[in-house]
């Protein structure tokens, strides 16, 4: 072909990896899955309608298994109506509270169509999109506890970074005490999360229940997430936690996205003060 | 058979392989099959280097797009195995080894030998990915015992398929 010294030619060869793993980094940091679906939309499209049949194939084999959960929650439902009802009037109990009212979390079912437990960045796809409602960092949970936070939104499916992500950190707390702490995920068992940051002195027993955290704008407070199975000193200053989750990630099928009305303001005001403290 | 049809022919089979199969498998966060790894070692022993690059790129890249992961993850591994894989095969060969057309295998290397070439091949393979996975040093410990064990499955994954599907018979 062309007469080029080898060393030239080794240059080239060098130059040419350079790049090429340059071009690989530069994905890797700016990563976003939707970015990628913008290119690729046609296959994606394909892709999608693909984990759908299969999901609702392996939806369909567990239909047993999902009676049984959906029967768990509508029992559990029942039981917070009959919480609700005036025990006084035994009529419906009717809020005229504005407050609680812009305070208010709405619930919207979606299936499950892709989901993974064994990378160290797991993610959900689902499907309802913008035009279902979903907006940005919405919190996804389940019956048995929380299952991530929407990410990318398109128009008929969302993509939902899950609990089960080593980058993802939540607030949680103990539901006896009421002391909050961060729960992370140490990318090795989809069963187990750690709860850290939970004060020396706070007494913990092994069972007691780990709930969603009252300051959470993403999901409504005392959602129960998982038990405590042991606990250990960090550092000498701080309790870690090591919390078995309720939820098995591996078998989800049918979750909610939570919508809280007033997080966008509640946001917004913080966003404000932090510029003001600029 | 055009050389250039053969290898893009092996490039959509192995990557549907790898896509519609080993995607699928969940056998937990240690094992992680990734015997499209296979596709790189496949080529002749004398194939340019910045080819080979450019193949692991262009795989990479489709394996990143479709499999629903972070990604450039597969992309920044396969070009590391395509710049190294010729010097792996130079550090393993002996005088005289090979000429132009060999390609990589039981028979041109022995058993010995080429299982040698799979291990560090899959192992720099997997030095990247699992690195860029984690992304940090903090759980040092476990990435390294995620790299082990998918190494460990990979490298007897690779020689099964080679000697099943890739072996010429004589």
């Amino acid at each position: 072909m062309f007469n080029i010294s080898p060393l030239l030619r080794r240059l080239l060869v060098l130059l040419l990896f350079l790049v090429l793993q340059a071009g690989a980094v530069v994905m890797l940091v700016n990563n976003s899955y939707f970015q990628q679906n913008a290119i690729l939309n046609f296959i994606r499209a394909r892709q999608i309608s693909l984990w759908e049949r299969h999901s609702s194939w392996v939806a369909f084999t567990n239909l047993k298994e999902i009676n049984q959960q959906l029967a768990l929650e509508n029992n559990r439902l029942l039981n917070e109506i009959s919480r609700q009802k005036d025990p006084s009037t035994g009529s419906d109990f009717q809020a005229e509270d504005t407050i609680a009212l812009r305070d208010s979390f709405s619930y919207m079912p979606a299936r499950v169509i892709k989901n993974s437990v064994n990378r160290q960045h797991n993610f959900l796809i689902i499907d309802k999109g913008t035009q279902d409602g979903l907006e940005q960092d919405m919190g996804v949970i389940s019956s048995r506890g929380i299952i991530g936070v929407v990410s990318h939104v398109s128009d008929h499916y969302a993509m939902i970074i899950s609990m089960l992500n080593t980058q993802q950190r939540f607030t949680a707390e103990l539901k006896k005490s009421g002391t909050f702490g961060t729960l992370r995920w140490d990318g090795v068992d989809y069963r187990r999360v750690y709860l850290s940051e939970i004060p020396q002195h706070i007494e913990i027993s092994v069972g007691d229940t780990v709930v969603s955290n009252v300051f959470s704008l993403v999901f409504p407070p005392g959602i129960p997430i998982g038990f405590v199975k042991s606990g250990s000193l960090k550092r000498g200053t701080f309790l870690e936690l090591e919390v078995e989750l309720f939820e098995d990630f591996k078998s989800l099928h049918y979750v909610n996205v939570v919508s809280h009305v007033g997080a966008g303001e509640i946001r917004q005001l913080m966003e404000n003060l932090q510029e003001e403290d600029l | 058979m055009n050389d250039f049809l053969k290898y893009f022919l092996r490039f959509v089979v192995i990557m549907a392989a790898q896509l519609l199969l080993f995607e699928g498998l969940t056998l937990g966060t240690y094992l992680y099959p990734m015997p499209y790894i296979l596709f790189l070692l496949l080529f002749p022993s004398t194939y340019p280097s910045w080819q080979l690059m450019l193949w692991g790129f262009a795989f990479g890249l489709g394996m990143d797009t479709l499999s629903a992961g972070v990604m450039g993850l597969h992309t920044a591994s396969f070009v590391m195995l395509g710049a190294l894989r010729n010097n792996l095969i130079k550090l393993i060969a002996v005088k005289g080894d090979f000429d132009d057309l060999t390609v990589p295998g039981f028979r041109s290397f022995g058993f010995a030998r080429f299982t040698l070439f799979v291990l560090m091949s899959v192992s720099v393979h997997h030095l990247v990915y699992f690195n860029l996975e984690s992304f940090s040093f903090f759980l040092f410990w476990q990435t390294f015992a995620r790299l082990l064990c998918s190494l460990a499955l990979n490298v007897f994954l690779i020689l099964l398929f080679k000697r099943t599907f890739f072996e010429h018979k004589r």
